[in-house]
């Protein structure tokens, strides 16, 4: 992988180009983010797709609710898969973004239901959800990955 | 990448009130979570200064504010920014957590 302009590069977190969507030429930027899966990962990743969509002129609001959800997307796989990294695409794809979340198979279902009040644990995919257009569970060479689209 | 505005700092001001900036993630979280359980009592939070707060936080804030309810302490949230109150109305627990009636659920 190669370094993207502006992002952290080396050991702790790479950033580069060529994910394979299947999407052809509707693809108009991507990136791949892979960091260890490790809670000090998150800053870092959330940083490099922040860089990516600042750099693709997203607008504010996208930038901040992907930022949020490759969070909460991430934060799982750390806490509930066996995976050692998190690997994060990023692609825009005519007028929408596409944020997959690689590492997923404890997940057999998203169904995001906001918990009772008091709950401590359960709202992860409700944020994610919340700040996406679409969350969806996908399969890829027989990895399970989360997939959000999110428009701007 | 993280530039100096997004690491996490955690200050106790003068009057106790704990105050938070930068980002609460997961990892940052756990400097939060010491700075309120090292002085027993009540928990008054400044979070006007937070720039990114994911579930990670909540987690903690749900859990402090449970723990200060059980013991009959004071649980205060004193000041949140624009990522703060979005997350508790997303959560549906602005009114739990500010003591605001949540209009969003």
């Amino acid at each position: 992988m190669v370094g993207l302009a502006g992002a952290p590069t080396g050991d702790a977190l790479r950033v580069g180009r060529g994910l394979d969507p299947g999407r052809g030429s509707a693809v108009i930027a991507q990136i791949v983010v892979r960091a260890a899966a490790d809670a000090t990962s998150l800053s870092p990743v959330r940083g490099a797709v922040r860089a990516h969509l600042l750099a693709a002129g997203a607008p504010a609001e996208v930038v901040a609710d992907l930022e949020l959800a490759v969070s909460e997307l991430a934060t799982n796989v750390i806490r509930h898969s066996s995976t050692d990294d998190i690997v994060v695409g990023l692609e825009q794809v005519g007028s929408s973004w596409v944020l997959d979340v690689h590492g997923a198979a404890s997940l057999d279902a998203i169904a995001p239901q906001i918990p009772r009040v008091g709950s401590v644990d359960g709202r992860g995919l409700v944020v994610a959800a919340a700040v996406t257009d679409h969350l969806e569970l996908i399969d890829v060479g027989g990895e399970r990955i989360v997939r959000c689209w999110r428009a701007g | 990448m993280a530039d100096e505005s997004d690491v996490l700092e955690v200050t106790r001001a003068e009057d106790g009130t704990i105050v938070v900036t930068g980002d609460v993630d997961a990892h940052s979280v756990v400097d939060l979570s010491r700075e309120i359980d090292r002085r027993p009592g009540a928990v008054i939070l400044d979070l006007g200064g937070v720039g990114f707060i994911d579930s990670s936080g909540i987690r903690v804030l749900v859990e402090t504010h449970s723990r200060c309810r059980d013991v009959g302490n004071e649980f205060r949230i004193v000041a949140v920014s624009a990522p703060v109150r979005r997350l508790f109305e997303i959560t549906g627990l602005t009114g739990y957590l500010l003591g605001e009636v949540d209009e969003s659920n």
